[in-house]
């Protein structure tokens, strides 16, 4: 039996975070709070389920707090199932904040955020000498592919143990090839925003949601395309946009099994199905060629500069 | 910005135009097929009937924004339902339940493809169930060797990278293609007739060249050449495995409007790789990987290679439109960038073949039956409803991807049967 003063909470309301609110409450945890900073945009909405049109430009954690609470739904020890909404940063939450929850999962999209709240979690553990512990659940989710990473911080391994997995964030193109040799889209774009913005507006700095800037990108980039005889076909706006937002692909489906995972991780620490030493903490999942997950422990990092021995 | 713009970064606008015109029909009323039809009414299935069996579940139905989504909600009637007529309008049907009456129907008619799905407690499946082969042209393989076929240089290539390097006064900033060719020809020289090139002599003239232009710093289009030496070796005239499985269907009987094109497309093929011009090839990708180099050599290379593979599609379009006179230029050229990588996956041809299989004593056969014959005993305790959700949420994800993958026939799908065991979090995939 899982105890009904369990509470758990969900960094993040976007594409993983909307299923991870719905899995909980489905899973019956009565105390659920959310954390996001974002606001509900169009492009959101062919997988975050718990938004509407008419929601665009409201905070993401408050409205999908409300669809939950308004269901009312029956959890645990028949308490009702309730969501409470923080629309803010979720690095400024306090120590004391973070210590009321049994367990945290994470839906963001940031390796910074993740980060930050897994070395706080891990002080945690250590400051109050192994008293305290809140596992965290990281999900994390590319098109057709994702993963999901259970941390138990300071007994198993932390999310910066597991750091070297992680992709190089941007294909980085050397200054000269960008220079003199742009050959790619991707080249002509990348001299425009580090060398001939600068040029051109010393005094400010290049911002993609401002019509004027993004106007004047997408003028350049043709002319420089032509200049250097590169298809000047392939400069769409979405394309540009999507080469300069570094924009992620995202699908209802993908969204849902890492959620799910995740959530199934939840069930085990809930009802004392996980082992610290032997359950798999790992778990990738690829769904691009047929369907494919591997799961297995991942150790800790003797020399981790966040939950390693010597700090 | 336009709604499924993070999606149609996966498959297309062409990919989004199935999906939104596509007739889906999902059976079952629990927990599970309201979760599928989340999954697919979110990507924009254009229509979407759910088929309750059994009582609905009404925290679920009144989770869900049904209205929003469009959803046709109507019960089962095995009168109206026994017959092949009521499926035909539907793309693709996702049985979520065991329940014998469904089963009966589904053993006896003639359907559109069908995905046969279910979960109990922390197991799951997935089967695919289909009369016909399953063809995939866009199966976007995430890294691909490049299409340079330096190994077995068709006459167009040849005579272009020959010119090519008659025009050029310094090969420093040639890109790495036109060095591996220019590498090549020089050991060809010193080699009897028939001898072929290994890579030891190719990287020894590459090698060669480098130190006549810069003896003393390595160069990186040299650098490359030396890496991707191997392409200049490649036997380019064997046809891959997977070109090979899909030529061997392409005269089996499909009803599939997209399977019957990709049949002429490939049969289109068969007559290409005939013709004296192809010498046997596939056609060109006509797409070449970025090259240090100067960008006017590259653009020169860029440009010989996709001028090629129009040609390629002109000629490819003439021998399509000799058969038939629906296929238009942009399917003949997505076929022809694609071809390396065309798939195809053979389903399990009825249900009652998939069932007899269930009668073997594996591991697999044993959680399928046991999942798919669980909603003929007792429900599920209220407290493992709730521990085991997140079990359901996960095999509904798997269900919709695959679902959307049949419907856009990009991506290959399960083949033909993927068995999730929640307690150890693991999903494989079985043929059967």
């Amino acid at each position: 039996m899982a105890d009904p003063a369990t509470s758990v909470l969900v960094l993040g309301a976007g594409g993983l975070g909307c299923e991870i609110l719905k899995n909980l409450a489905f899973q019956g945890v009565p105390t659920i709070h959310v954390v996001d900073m974002d606001i509900i945009e169009l492009s959101n909405l062919n997988r975050q389920f718990l938004f509407e049109e008419k929601d665009i430009g409201q905070p993401k954690a408050v409205i999908a707090a409300r669809y939950i609470n308004e269901k009312h739904l029956i959890g645990l020890g028949d308490r009702p199932v309730c969501v409470t909404a923080h629309f803010q940063d979720l690095t400024l939450l306090s120590d004391s904040f973070l210590s009321q929850f049994t367990l945290i999962v994470s839906g963001l999209d940031s390796i910074q955020a993740r980060r930050a709240i897994n070395s706080r979690l891990v002080r945690l553990t250590f400051d109050s000498g192994y008293e305290k512990c809140i596992p965290l659940i990281d999900g994390g989710s590319d098109g057709l592919q994702g993963h999901c990473k259970v941390i138990i911080p300071g007994f198993a391994a932390c999310y910066e143990c597991s750091l070297a997995t992680l992709p190089p964030e941007n294909e980085s193109y050397p200054l000269c090839t960008v220079a003199n040799n742009p050959r790619l889209p991707e080249h002509v774009i990348e001299y425009l925003l580090t060398v001939q913005w600068a040029q051109e507006h010393p005094d400010r700095s290049f911002d993609y949601s401002v019509d004027e800037h993004f106007q004047w990108l997408l003028n350049r980039s043709l002319e420089r395309a032509a200049l250097f005889k590169i298809d000047t076909s392939k400069f769409t706006a979405s394309f540009v946009l999507g080469v300069v937002k570094n924009i992620v692909p995202s699908v209802a489906s993908t969204n849902a099994i890492i959620a799910a995972q995740c959530c199934n991780e939840v069930s085990k620490l809930m009802y004392n199905d996980y082992d610290i030493e032997t359950s798999n903490n790992f778990m990738v999942y690829n769904g691009q060629d047929g369907c494919f997950t591997y799961a297995f422990v991942h150790e800790r990092r003797p020399d981790c500069l966040v939950c390693g021995e010597l700090t | 910005m336009d709604k499924f713009d993070r999606q149609v970064r996966i498959w297309g606008t062409h990919g989004q135009h199935i999906i939104e015109t596509s007739h889906v029909c999902v059976v079952g009323s629990s927990p599970f097929a309201f979760e599928i039809v989340k999954n697919l009414a979110l990507p924009g299935i254009g229509c979407l009937t759910m088929i309750a069996t059994n009582s609905r579940d009404l925290e679920q139905n009144q989770f869900w924004n049904m209205k929003t989504w469009n959803v046709t909600q109507i019960d089962w009637n095995a009168e109206k339902m026994g017959s092949d007529v009521f499926w035909s309008d539907f793309e693709l049907i996702i049985i979520t339940t065991g329940q014998n009456d469904v089963l009966k129907v589904f053993r006896q008619i003639k359907s559109p493809p069908v995905l046969l799905c279910s979960t109990s407690g922390q197991n799951g499946f997935v089967t695919f169930l289909s009369g016909e082969p399953h063809f995939v042209v866009e199966s976007h393989p995430e890294h691909t060797i490049p299409d340079l076929r330096l190994g077995a240089l068709r006459s167009d290539l040849s005579q272009f990278y020959s010119e090519f390097l008659k025009n050029t006064v310094c090969i420093s900033d040639l890109p790495f293609a036109a060095l591996l060719y220019h590498a090549c020809e020089n050991v060809l020289k010193e080699k009897k007739p028939h001898q072929v090139i290994n890579r030891h002599d190719l990287k020894d003239q590459i090698n060669v060249l480098q130190n006549k232009v810069s003896p003393n710093t390595q160069l990186p289009n040299f650098f490359e050449a030396l890496r991707f030496a191997h392409l200049a070796l490649e036997r380019t005239e064997t046809l891959p495995e997977n070109v090979i499985r899909c030529l061997a269907l392409k005269d089996v009987s499909c009803q599939i409007p997209f399977n019957q094109n990709v049949q002429t497309l490939l049969r289109a093929l068969s007559s290409f790789l005939d013709t004296p011009y192809s010498e046997g090839q596939l056609p060109l990708a006509g797409i070449i990987p970025d090259m240090e180099s100067s960008y006017e050599m590259y653009t020169a290379l860029r440009n010989a290679y996709s001028g090629a593979a129009e040609n390629d599609v002109k000629i490819f379009h003439n021998l399509v439109s000799s058969e038939v006179s629906h296929i238009e230029i942009d399917q003949v050229k997505s076929f022809c960038r694609n071809c390396r990588h065309i798939n195809v996956i053979e389903p399990i041809g009825k249900l009652g073949d998939f069932e007899s299989v269930l009668n073997d004593e594996t591991t697999d056969s044993t959680i399928i039956k046991n999942v798919l014959h669980s909603c003929l005993s007792e429900a599920l305790k209220k407290e493992d409803k709730r521990r085991f959700y997140p079990c359901i949420s996960f095999v509904a994800g798997i269900a919709a991807q695959e679902a959307i993958k049949v419907l856009t026939h990009q991506f290959l799908p399960l083949h033909n049967t993927l068995v999730y065991e929640g307690e150890l979090g693991r999903l494989r995939s079985i043929k059967i």
